[in-house]
């Protein structure tokens, strides 16, 4: 019985912490990573001018930390594409409100796969309508 | 009759009278009641008493140890098993299995092989029995259970009695 | 199970319960637990991937009921190359099998003055199959909520042990002599810098007759405590990933055995470990694993083998 009571007292404690500086009324800016094909890719790719970022993130993935505290508060980047891999949608939709990035997201498990995507975080950039390792400069 | 001067006749026949009735009598009254196995039938019998009594009290056990115990198969003891009760040689069966009770394990497959010992120590008092145990494998240091088990055959088929022996095996 | 092992046992799964969260289908960290007790962890981006590793044990010290040293006629040093392969069965959820050959080897006595021989034999040690299923999942929103698996695992008695050696230097044994059914739990706080992990598991031996005498080892808890954490390599290998790395201790109790239903007073076992290894990736789907483990690093060892262990690992993701 001390265990189970000393036990809800951590659940409790867990459950009540809070980022230091995140307020409870955020605006939830993303609702939704829907799924995108790899050809549908490409053509967000040539819609948009080189160089595009195309970074790949989980909500389970501990070092994408932080790259996404690095797009926090910002405005949506029009050269950065959200990918979530390996992940549910709604995990994925809930970490990018947690810390509060305002970005388009889509559902990348296929695309990752298709391009042997093993660890996260993992960028690619595009050059020439093509995607490439790296980052952008 | 020429006798000791002052002693008569009559008092000589009586003391030789008593005297042989002793010598005669005497070992037969001491004869009387259910000898031990070590002392019937021999007048070569000699006492004999082993250190481990098995379960049943059919027989008493010693174990000398000619070779070891050391870790490895290199262990040889000599085994003398002496009749208590109503048991008799020759013996249908000895095994001695070696066992390392707080650890659960024995020597594997290896078996100790048990054989009349004639050479050298032989007695012929036929109540006592001596084998030679080889092969005994004690497979570490420490301490380990000898467990020996006799078998013999009697009106009533095969009775079987036994007795752990424990044994400290040294280190190094 | 003695009264206190199973208040034990039911504190961890309450511990584990407490945490629970239904999350519907999600791809969890569908393995990268603290991964104490498996040769072979998948991470979520994996759906096959196999493992080969070579481990030295170059002495094996046996103790006594009191912890004192015993002198072995076994092998003084022992070689184990562990094949194993693991398969995601969905999201949360993987499987291992793992098979090792076995080296044993003992230097030979010799006779003064002349050159020591080394004996050896080799063979294949008991096959096990294992698996793991993640209760909770980590999450970045979430970062003091621990990961929480649970894991099975069976290994069956299949090669030579102890109990059927004919070897006079125990070079012939590879194997346990007993079925064992394990299961566990393994928490993981895998969103901190500083990542500790807990496992813990029971392991229950099948009584098995042995030499006419039907045995059955004691229960067994191990408890595996781990701290982990990665620093960037740079342009590591071919790909830039960061190193891991791990240390922890480990504390394996046994209880009494028994031998045709009767108690072994005085056999139950113990010893404390300590491990450390490094983790890094070597090109986008290989990783190399380095690990020393000492079996007896600290507190008094029981009825068990003190040893230390050099395992190099490497693992590689198919698919």
């Amino acid at each position: 019985m001390k265990i189970f009571v000393m036990c809800q007292t951590i659940r409790r404690m867990v459950f009540n912490l809070r980022p230091s500086g995140l307020s409870m009324s955020l605006t939830m800016a993303v609702l939704a990573c829907p799924e995108i094909t790899l050809q549908n890719l490409d053509a967000l790719l040539a819609a948009k001018k080189d160089p595009v970022a195309v970074k790949f993130f989980a909500s389970w993935c501990g070092s994408c930390k932080d790259d996404l505290e690095s797009m926090r508060g910002k405005s949506s980047d029009p050269h950065v594409i959200l990918l979530s891999a390996f992940d549910d949608e709604s995990a994925a939709v809930a970490t990018l409100n947690h810390f509060g990035v305002d970005q388009a997201c889509f559902n990348g498990d296929a695309i990752a796969r298709k391009l042997g995507v093993r660890h996260l975080p993992r960028s690619f950039v595009s050059k020439d309508g093509h995607l490439v390792s790296g980052d952008l400069k | 009759m020429a006798v000791m001067p002052g002693i008569k006749a009559s008092s000589c026949f009586f003391l030789l009278r008593s005297m042989f009735i002793t010598a005669v009598i005497t070992p037969l009254i001491i004869s009387c009641g259910k000898p031990s196995a070590a002392e019937r039938t021999s007048s070569n019998a000699v006492e004999h008493t082993g250190a481990w009594l098995t379960t049943n009290g059919s027989y008493e056990l010693d174990l000398a140890w000619k070779s070891g115990p050391q870790t490895g198969m290199n262990n040889v003891a000599r085994l003398t098993v002496i009749l208590r009760g109503d048991a008799t040689f020759p013996l249908q069966k000895i095994t001695v299995t070696p066992w390392m009770t707080v650890h659960g394990h024995g020597s594997g497959n290896v078996q100790p092989v048990v054989e009349n010992d004639d050479g050298g120590d032989a007695t012929l008092d036929p109540a006592v029995g001596v084998y030679r145990v080889s092969n005994i494998f004690f497979v570490m240091s420490g301490p380990w259970d000898l467990k020996i088990e006799l078998s013999n055959e009697n009106e009533n088929g095969t009775v079987t009695d036994s007795v752990t022996v424990p044994v400290e095996v040294p280190g190094a | 199970m003695t009264l206190f092992q199973i208040k034990c046992a039911a504190a961890l799964i309450s511990m584990s319960a407490i945490f629970f969260i239904s999350d519907g289908n999600s791809y969890a960290c569908a393995s990268c637990g603290s991964g104490g007790d498996e040769p072979l962890v998948l991470f979520p981006a994996e759906a096959l991937k196999i493992h080969g590793s070579i481990s030295l044990t170059p002495q094996l010290e046996s103790t006594g009921p009191d912890g004192s040293a015993l002198q072995s006629a076994g092998p003084d040093r022992r070689i184990t190359s562990t094949f194993a392969a693991g398969l995601a069965i969905s999201p949360r959820s993987f499987l291992t099998v793992s098979e090792s050959l076995v080296t044993n080897s003992r230097i030979a006595s010799s006779e003064p003055g002349t050159r020591q021989s080394t004996v050896s034999q080799s063979g294949i040690g008991d096959p096990s199959v294992s698996g793991r299923y993640t209760l909770v999942m980590l999450q970045l929103s979430r970062p003091l909520m621990p990961q929480v698996q649970i894991l099975a695992g069976y290994r069956p008695a299949m090669v030579r042990s102890i109990h059927d050696t004919s070897d006079a230097n125990l070079l012939d044994v590879f194997g346990g002599g007993f079925d064992e059914i394990r299961i566990g739990t393994d928490l993981w706080l895998g969103m901190l810098a500083v990542k500790p992990g807990l496992a813990a598991s029971v392991t229950e031996s099948v009584a098995t007759r042995h030499n006419g005498t039907l045995l059955k080892p004691g229960t067994l808890i191990r408890a595996t405590f781990s701290l982990s954490g990665s620093v960037s390599a740079g342009d590591f290998g071919i790909v830039a990933q960061p190193v891991k790395l791990s240390a922890g201790v480990t504390a394996d109790r046994r209880g009494q055995a028994a031998a045709d239903h009767e108690t072994v007073q005085d056999s139950e076992q113990s010893v404390n470990g300590a491990f450390v290894s490094v983790d890094f990736p070597a090109f986008e789907s290989d990783s190399i694993k380095l690990t020393v483990a000492r079996q007896g690093a600290f507190g008094m060892v029981k009825n068990a083998v003190a040893s230390t262990n050099w395992t190099m690992a490497w693992a590689r993701v198919l698919r």
